[in-house]
């Protein structure tokens, strides 16, 4: 999945769904699997349109 | 021992036991024997233990009453009972988080171990919420009300003064939270201030060990025990560890910024008006209280800590997963799991523009105030409550107290949250004694 140009929350979450929910995947955790690809397109779409400074380093504590 | 001599040291905190025992004026036998009770006599309310040693406890307390007769003492924490959370390795006990079996560990976390050289006396493991298989831990201020998580047992545990002090451990909230739920002092410190060796991970670079006491007097006393550089976790700092003295006696009113940005949607009015009066009592005890902001896009912060988290998280339980053979997979990992490098790459970068805008903060302000929790400790033991309010800084890794807010029409304590620049724990706990002062600190909860 490109990070730019930046992704809709939905494009995030097509793209999530179609990696993690198989067929065969049961119903019951199709629907548990719901929030967490709903939180994590989000989480994708914001970190998609953020803009940064070409020389900024990744943080890693 | 008398219901109320046991009660009278069970109010102690970990500074005062440690001066009984170093001026002779109560052996360790004493100290513990007198938790023991106070275990007895609540510990089914509240369910603060995964695991009691309680013949353990009275071994070593029983050796460090002969040293101390014998005019050594191990170090500052000399006949001091702690509590530890479950997900620290603890020798000769289970540790159930990482093993359901509860095989007996072989050796101790770093932290551990630099408790018993400095004297402590480990009592046992405090619990953690484990997927609802055993009874939730109840906050003794209402036991119809839940203690927060995960490290439940140990903010239940030194609340309901089954131990004075207690470790932790914070990823998301779960250290902060619920010393903010059982009205404590609990410290979240720099990230690598205190050694991770022996504590199960859940986010490498978001993993802090914590601390949950009575005063800061306590947290900074334990403190200077456990940070520090440690070979065995090359992420700690390389800093001098922050003295126990607070130099309490000459400590100056701080600058507070009031952080008026700070996610008002997540704050409820009855925290929003605990934060005013804190705010108002400092500024009458002498302190300069202005309104600060928060950087526009700080929001970006939730978002970071889930994709980094996130993918650092599944990345560790992988093998466990596969090797359970359960083919059971945390529903957060399945998705995390399959994040693209250049995602938790690039949520890396925001994060240090972030950690970056949030220092200059600090230019005019010696700590940042607001809401540890959006309320208090909500009714009923399903969850744990909302953690989110400390996940910025369990993200950027900056060090965070707690402070009295007072408590709620519904009698639970109201925890606020004060952040302090990085490396910077001593100040934070300074200013965070004088708060005590000024603010006062909630007395024992009315339990047994």
């Amino acid at each position: 999945m490109r990070l730019h140009p930046e992704v809709t929350q939905d494009e995030a979450y097509n793209w999530l769904k179609q990696q993690v929910v198989q067929d065969g995947t049961p119903d019951e955790l199709e629907k548990e699997l719901e929030p967490v690809l709903r939180q994590t397109a989000e989480a994708m779409a914001v970190i998609s349109r953020f803009v940064l400074p070409d020389d900024l380093e990744p943080m890693f504590p | 021992m008398t219901s109320a001599s046991i009660l009278d040291v069970t109010r102690l905190t970990a500074a005062e036991i440690a001066a009984s025992v170093a001026t002779g004026r109560a052996t360790p036998t004493e100290i513990v024997e007198a938790y023991i009770e106070r275990v007895q006599a609540v510990e089914d309310m509240v369910h603060a233990w995964s695991h009691l040693d309680i013949e353990g406890a009275r071994a070593t307390a029983a050796e460090l009453t002969n040293e101390a007769a014998a005019g050594k003492l191990r170090g500052p924490l000399h006949g001091v009972p702690f509590g530890i959370k479950d997900e620290f390795h603890v020798a000769g006990m289970p540790t159930y988080f990482a093993d359901p079996e509860g095989r007996p560990q072989p050796v101790d976390a770093t932290p551990i171990a630099k408790l018993r050289e400095a004297g402590a006396i480990i009592l046992g493991k405090t619990h953690m919420p484990i997927d609802g298989k055993t009874p939730p831990t109840r906050n003794p201020w209402n036991l119809n009300y839940t203690a927060g998580g995960t490290s439940s047992g140990s903010g239940a545990g030194v609340a309901a003064r089954m131990v004075p002090i207690a470790l932790g451990e914070q990823t998301h909230g779960s250290n902060l939270r619920p010393a903010a739920y059982c009205g404590l002092a609990a410290l979240k410190p720099t990230f690598g201030r205190i050694s991770r060796f022996g504590c199960y991970q859940f986010s490498w670079s978001h993993d802090h060990v914590g601390l949950i006491g009575l005063t800061m007097e306590d947290i900074a006393l334990a403190l200077s025990v456990i940070a520090g550089p440690d070979p065995l976790d090359p992420t700690t700092l390389k800093e001098l560890t922050p003295p126990a003295d607070l130099g309490l006696g000459s400590v100056r009113p701080p600058c507070v910024g009031v952080v008026r940005n700070f996610f008002p949607e997540r704050t409820q009015p009855v925290m929003q008006d605990a934060i005013d009066r804190a705010a108002a009592k400092m500024r009458e005890g002498g302190a300069t209280v202005t309104d600060v902001l928060l950087p526009e896009d700080f929001g970006a912060i939730w978002p970071v800590h889930h994709v980094v988290g996130g993918a650092e998280a599944s990345t560790f339980h992988a093998r466990k997963d596969f090797e359970s053979g359960t083919g059971r997979v945390a529903l957060r990992d399945r998705v995390t799991s399959v994040l693209p490098a250049s995602y938790y790459l690039q949520a890396q970068r925001i994060r240090g523009l972030l950690w970056q805008k949030t220092q200059r903060m600090f230019e005019s302000v010696d700590a940042l105030l607001m809401g540890a929790a959006p309320a208090a400790a909500p009714e009923g033991l399903a969850t744990t409550g909302d953690g989110s309010l400390l996940v910025p800084w369990s993200c950027l890794g900056y060090p965070a107290i707690t402070l009295n807010g007072g408590l709620s029409p519904q009698g639970l304590p109201l925890g606020l949250q004060m952040v302090g620049v990085p490396l910077a724990e001593h100040s934070l706990l300074q200013t965070g004694a004088w708060c005590e002062q000024v603010l006062g600190r909630l007395p024992a909860p009315p339990l047994g």
